[in-house]
């Protein structure tokens, strides 16, 4: 068990994010980071904000995780760069994006 | 958990998985334990059974970025030196081919028996039947997925197929150097900027006419530069009601307008043609040649740890993730789990 929580604090310590639900010492963790990044004139107090230390932070989702994620995500990268070149409207490539994630949703959900 | 391989995996899944459980357990000191979630968990695995002596090695699919670090080496050698019947086996995968890699492996029946993933990866090898329910497993070995990882809801029909690792932490880095040339005062610390800010922001830094380009505001082609704005108006509402895509809403056609704005009629983002192009990656973004870049905490990891490999004669500062303008104010964060199944 302890094994397994310092393999979340080293996984921690190697990608910069704080596990969920794993308690560690983050004290610690900020005051590394910030002493890290002293030279640039970032501060403990700004670290400890933005890197999960403000309890009323609104969380949203980052992306689509539900019904064909994959599909969702890579069809939408896809196509969209068409209205960035100018090539379709940007309801064209949203319709577009729709119409093809919802056969992949319909899709998997028959599989 | 890869289906094929469930009970084989399962202690090692609940070994991994119980970093989660804060010391549920008792065995606070680090010390052995008779009843170390580990073998508790080994016995529901009639194969790998932790009392039989018998010696499992378990396949870990990671990215490399994770599994190639000085940190996940030694977490390995301490977890074989106290679970010496249990082997890990890493398959390191660079962050770029990591979804091919792992895509192939799954679909071609391939052993794996842990695999890190996030939102995203995670449920499409639900939906498409790969990974196994731990509901029964987790049962066994004393854990309950409800409680002892927060307020974690299952993951499908009820069931739990993965644990949670991590959440990401996003925030707006700059280029202080960019703010400084262009006489532009650095974002508040605090008080985020709203997404017109930025894009006003991005405009007056850019300057594209010397040798050395300086857009205002770096992206990477990920889907959250594109529909995140989106997210924050909609609560991240990507689904309809009845489970179709829900990318057509307006928050979205907005959110992807916004970003239209800023690259094609402010011209202070790379056009996208030449970001594909020039294969640029998120790395890029320490170059030096951006004002402003929405980044998770991995960023801030870069710039501290890895000084030898992204050298710069810049400043970086960090600030607060814009918002919309409905948000004004609020601290906003895209959340994103990732875990292991």
């Amino acid at each position: 068990m302890i094994l397994a929580q310092e393999y979340v604090s080293d996984y921690t310590l190697s990608t910069g994010a704080l596990p969920m639900y794993t308690k560690v010492n983050k004290d610690k963790y900020y005051e590394d980071l910030a002493n890290a990044l002293k030279d640039d004139g970032i501060t403990l107090e700004q670290v400890t904000y933005l890197f999960g230390g403000d309890p009323n932070v609104i969380n949203v989702e980052e992306k689509p995780v539900l019904g064909a994620p994959q599909e969702y995500e890579s069809t939408f990268l896809d196509i969209i760069s068409q209205y960035y070149t100018g090539a379709k409207t940007v309801d064209e490539v949203l319709n577009e994006v729709k119409e093809k994630v919802d056969a992949a949703i319909e899709e998997q959900k028959n599989q | 958990m890869f289906k094929k391989w469930g009970l084989l995996a399962t202690s090692a899944v609940m070994a991994f998985a119980l970093a989660g459980c804060g010391g549920k357990s008792g065995s606070e000191s680090g010390g052995g334990s008779a009843s170390s979630p580990a073998s508790s968990a080994s016995s529901s695995a009639p194969a790998s059974d932790a009392g039989s002596g018998e010696t499992v090695t378990l396949k870990f699919l990671n990215i490399s970025e994770y599994l190639d670090s000085a940190e996940f080496k030694a977490f390995l050698e301490r977890f074989e030196a106290k679970y010496p019947n249990i082997k890990v086996d890493p398959i390191s995968v660079p962050h770029e081919q990591y979804i091919n890699k792992r895509n192939i492996m799954l679909a071609s029946g391939e052993q794996v028996d842990l695999l890190w993933g996030n939102g995203v990866e995670q449920f499409d090898a639900i939906n498409k039947g790969f990974l196994m329910p731990l509901d029964d497993a987790a049962k066994e070995a004393g854990i309950d997925m409800s409680k002892d990882f927060g307020d974690f809801k299952p993951d499908k029909d009820g069931k739990y197929y993965r644990f949670p690792i991590q959440q990401n932490n996003w925030m707006l880095y700059y280029n202080k150097k960019a703010f400084d040339d262009a006489g532009v005062p650095y974002p508040d610390p605090k008080v985020p900027m709203t997404w017109d800010e930025m894009a006003d922001v991005a405009q007056k830094i850019t300057n594209t006419s010397g040798k050395d380009k300086v857009y205002g505001m770096f992206y990477n082609n990920w889907g959250m530069y594109f529909y995140g704005y989106g997210s924050q108006l909609n609560n991240g509402k990507f689904y309809t009601d009845d489970g179709k895509a829900n990318i057509n809403a307006p928050e979205f056609k907005r959110s992807l307008e916004w970003m239209n704005d800023v690259m094609n009629v402010k011209k202070a983002a790379m056009p996208i043609a030449e970001f594909i192009q020039n294969n640029t990656d998120f790395l890029s973004y320490w170059n030096g040649g951006y004002g402003m870049v929405v980044g998770a905490q991995w960023y801030a990891q870069l710039a501290a740890t890895k000084k030898d490999k992204f050298p710069r004669d810049w400043k970086a500062g960090i600030a607060p993730m814009p918002v919309p303008k409905e948000m004004a104010g609020k601290h906003m964060n895209w959340s994103s789990i990732d875990s292991l199944a």
